[in-house]
């Protein structure tokens, strides 16, 4: 090693010699280059990807202060007035707690299912694969707004085909007692073909000798799935359960259209419906402070979730 | 002092860095240039005016077009009305108005509801039109609870033509009350002492909703509750009043006792309730009757419309659901052209009756009810299946009991009344859902409102304080 240094510092000088320029030149080519293919992207991206973000961090240290009841509104720094209402307050950290239930009732049963649906497709069992991928995707297709709506239809007793499993009091999907499985219906609906899709990706990535060679060992389909499949996919769950954990967190479209038909479901039930109400007022301030904070929280719960996993999953 | 100009510099610097140039930044206004004592700037004669109006009230574009070929070429200065139609206030204008007042794009004119315009005022969006030409004589030709709504607590000011008014009637269904001879309420008392023998015929008198705070609003206006009372120091903040209490417990009651229905309004469920008969009353404004008409096609001719029960028998005491203003926003060049325009869209019989025709429109223009012929008519509908025009409530002429109502001029909105209602409609799922009643809802409402309307740098001030 300490050999090979000299060498090449003694090497610099003769090429320096004759093609100095030339080689200055070709660096000034690629930074155009560079110029021309990321400066487009870089434009839109500072401009309405950073830019909104610094201003959401400025706007939430500030506070309107008025004279009057009403006073010209002017804005001064607020240090961490904004922060401060956001963790003082319990609609905030109830929002969260709805959605950290939701999530366990959700995204469990959700990836086994795809997990599942992912194998049988998989395997040699099954007949019209072309046909069952596509009819497990297709509901994310539809979009939440309209899988909510109807789904909604069908939640009503006065107007669900489903009478007497609707009117129930207890077990009625729009009372409070069900309003979380209800919900995770409509996200299970519409996002199991979903992970399937990524699930069943990374199972056709496996090498074939793999299977090959557990057959030759005498695995079953069974022993073949469980032991080689399920292990090599880890990672793709991984990933889907990144994916379901944010999504989770912004959960916005399936309770707002549900918070029209039941007591259950408030206007503020999750925490950009939060940040909605909030920006209504108009209370840009405060509304920029909760989407720090939600930010933060995504971050801290997804960064924990890769931490925990990732020994295992990339290992 | 010399902290908020860096923090003024700052803004601005924020605010063109991403909204690309801005011709006005929120933090930068000098004073409240809304005040009362107002000028009202007009285009020189022999010009044309272009005005433009955003609107979601059906039938708008009518009446623009109309008045574009057949008034403003009449009138000198020459106006000509551009429409921009959007969706309702709540469904996303709103907030695009206040962004637009950051921008300082709002236009000339925007639909306002009552409850919302303080919110506009104090984001220095309004322009004050009480001294342009023709208003102060039109002023006392609407009903006094949306002039009042139109004047945010400043009875010198004026910062809307008022447009539609929503004072609270009883839709009832007649085929049902006849059948079962039980008396049409007129007073709060027989409303709860009919509500159980309702039950037991199968239906419950009315449906409780939770999820229109405007609704109870409306009940508690009807009471003689006063909410909000601005003042030169602040906001006087009162959700829990002995009239709020009243009404409070009462439909606490009400609801407990299982005596009425709990739809959400305007939801599948509550329009199959109501055209089924599960539901006998439907407490709401006149704009209501064609909602009602469109959704439940099935109880055509089963319904009429009463006066609101009374607390106090002959009285004809009611509270608004709705209603709204043309404000003319603080961007508009020439605000006594808007205005002239304004008063002719709400006082003229050829725009009302479009309004009242195709929008259920009860005009806030008091002397419509003798000037608008379709006033005077029983409502027509096109038929459900059919098409063919339904008189949906029978013979009877509804727009008469709304008439013979009147709501208060004493209520006043709040500065954050979409706050307020978002925060009391949170309160009222969690009672409907079992916990508390509804004076806990008023109490944690009133805490919630405090608190944001101090985060809007405003100051809360005691009751007498003034």
């Amino acid at each position: 090693m300490s050999t090979a240094i000299p060498s090449i510092a003694t090497a610099k000088p003769e090429r320096a010699t004759g093609t100095v320029t030339a080689a200055r030149r070709q660096v000034v080519q690629h930074k155009k280059a560079l110029a021309i293919f990321l400066g487009p992207f870089l434009l839109v991206f500072v401009l309405f990807y950073l830019a909104p973000i610094l201003f959401a961090v400025l706007q939430s240290f500030m506070k309107v202060s008025r004279a009057g009841a009403f006073g010209a509104p002017v804005q001064v720094f607020g240090g961490l007035t904004q922060y401060s209402a956001v963790v003082h307050s319990s609609v905030f950290w109830t929002s969260i707690e709805h959605v950290v239930i939701f999530f366990f009732v959700s995204v469990p049963i959700q990836l086994i299912m795809a997990l599942l649906l992912a194998l049988l497709l998989d395997s040699s069992l099954v007949k019209g694969k072309r046909f069952f991928r596509l009819a497990y995707f297709a509901p994310y297709a539809v979009p939440t707004i309209i899988a909510a709506l109807i789904w909604g239809y069908l939640y009503q007793p006065q107007v669900s085909p489903f009478q007497t499993l609707t009117s129930s009091p207890t077990f009625g999907p729009l009372t409070a007692n069900m309003i979380y499985f209800s919900m995770a219906n409509i996200v299970f609906w519409t996002y199991v073909g979903y992970n399937m899709v990524i699930i069943y990706s990374a199972l056709k990535a496996i090498p074939g000798d793999l299977f090959e060679a557990a057959k030759m060992d005498g695995a079953s389909q069974l022993r073949i799935a469980w032991s080689v499949k399920i292990p090599l996919v880890v990672p793709a769950l991984i990933m889907s359960t990144m994916f379901s954990i944010i999504g989770t967190l912004q959960l916005f479209n399936e309770p707002t259209v549900l918070a029209t038909l039941t007591p259950a479901v408030t206007a503020t039930w999750s925490p950009n419906m939060i940040v909605l109400a909030t920006t209504n007022i108009p209370n840009y301030n405060l509304a920029a402070a909760i989407s720090v904070m939600l930010a933060l929280v995504s971050c801290a719960v997804s960064f924990t979730f890769l931490r925990l996993t990732q020994k295992r999953a990339f290992a | 002092m010399s902290r908020r100009h860096n923090t003024k510099s700052w803004l601005a610097a924020g605010a063109t860095l991403v909204v690309l140039p801005l011709s006005a930044c929120a933090g930068v206004k000098a004073a409240d240039p809304a005040g009362s004592g107002s000028t009202c700037p007009s285009a020189p004669p022999g010009t044309t005016v272009n005005l433009s109006m955003t609107s979601w009230t059906p039938g708008a574009q009518q009446n623009v077009d109309y008045f574009n070929t057949h008034v403003g070429d009449t009138m000198n200065p020459r106006i000509h009305v551009t429409l921009n139609v959007v969706p309702g206030g709540n469904s996303g204008t709103y907030q695009a108005y206040s962004n637009q007042i950051i921008a300082g794009n709002t236009g000339d004119i925007g639909m306002v509801e009552y409850p919302i315009l303080p919110s506009y005022r104090l984001q220095q969006g309004l322009t004050n039109i009480a001294s342009c030409p023709g208003v102060a004589g039109a002023r006392s030709d609407f009903s006094p609870a949306s002039i009042s709504a139109s004047e945010i607590g400043d009875p010198n000011a004026l910062f809307g033509i008022p447009q539609d008014a929503g004072p609270l009637g009883l839709y009832y269904r007649k085929d049902l009350f006849a059948k079962y001879h039980i008396p049409v309420p007129a007073t709060w008392q027989q409303f709860a002492a009919d509500a159980p023998k309702v039950k037991a015929a199968g239906g419950y008198i009315a449906g409780f909703q939770y999820g229109q705070p405007e609704w109870f609003e409306g009940l508690v206006w009807q009471a003689g509750g006063r909410w909000f009372t601005s003042t030169d120091k602040g906001w006087i903040v009162n959700l829990t009043d002995a009239a709020s209490l009243k009404v409070a417990d009462y439909w606490t009651n009400l609801v407990r006792n299982g005596d009425v229905g709990q739809e959400d309004t305007f939801s599948p469920a509550d329009w199959s309730d109501l055209g089924s008969g599960k539901l006998w009353t439907l407490i709401a404004p006149p704009w209501m009757s064609v909602l009602l008409a469109t959704n439940s096609p099935a109880s055509a001719r089963d319904w009429a419309v009463a006066r609101l029960p009374q607390w106090t028998s002959g009285q004809t005491a009611t509270g608004m659901w709705g209603g709204s203003d043309y404000a003319v926003w603080s961007t508009c060049k020439y605000p006594a052209q808007a205005a002239q325009f304004l008063l002719w869209l709400e006082t003229s019989t050829n725009a009302l009756t479009v309004n009242n025709t195709i929008g259920g429109q009860f005009p806030a223009y008091m002397p419509a009810v003798t000037t608008v012929p379709a006033m005077a008519q029983p409502l027509t509908v096109p038929g459900a299946t059919t098409g063919k025009p339904v008189k949906y409530f029978g013979d009877q002429v509804i727009w008469d009991p709304f008439t013979h109502l009147h709501a208060s001029p004493a209520w006043q909105a709040g500065p954050t009344q979409s706050q307020t209602d978002a925060d009391f409609s949170t309160a009222l799922a969690a009672f409907i859902s079992g916990s508390g009643t509804i004076a806990d809802a008023l109490r944690s409402t009133q805490a919630k409102t405090i608190a944001a309307i101090q985060a809007q740098g405003l100051a809360v001030v005691q009751e007498g304080s003034h």
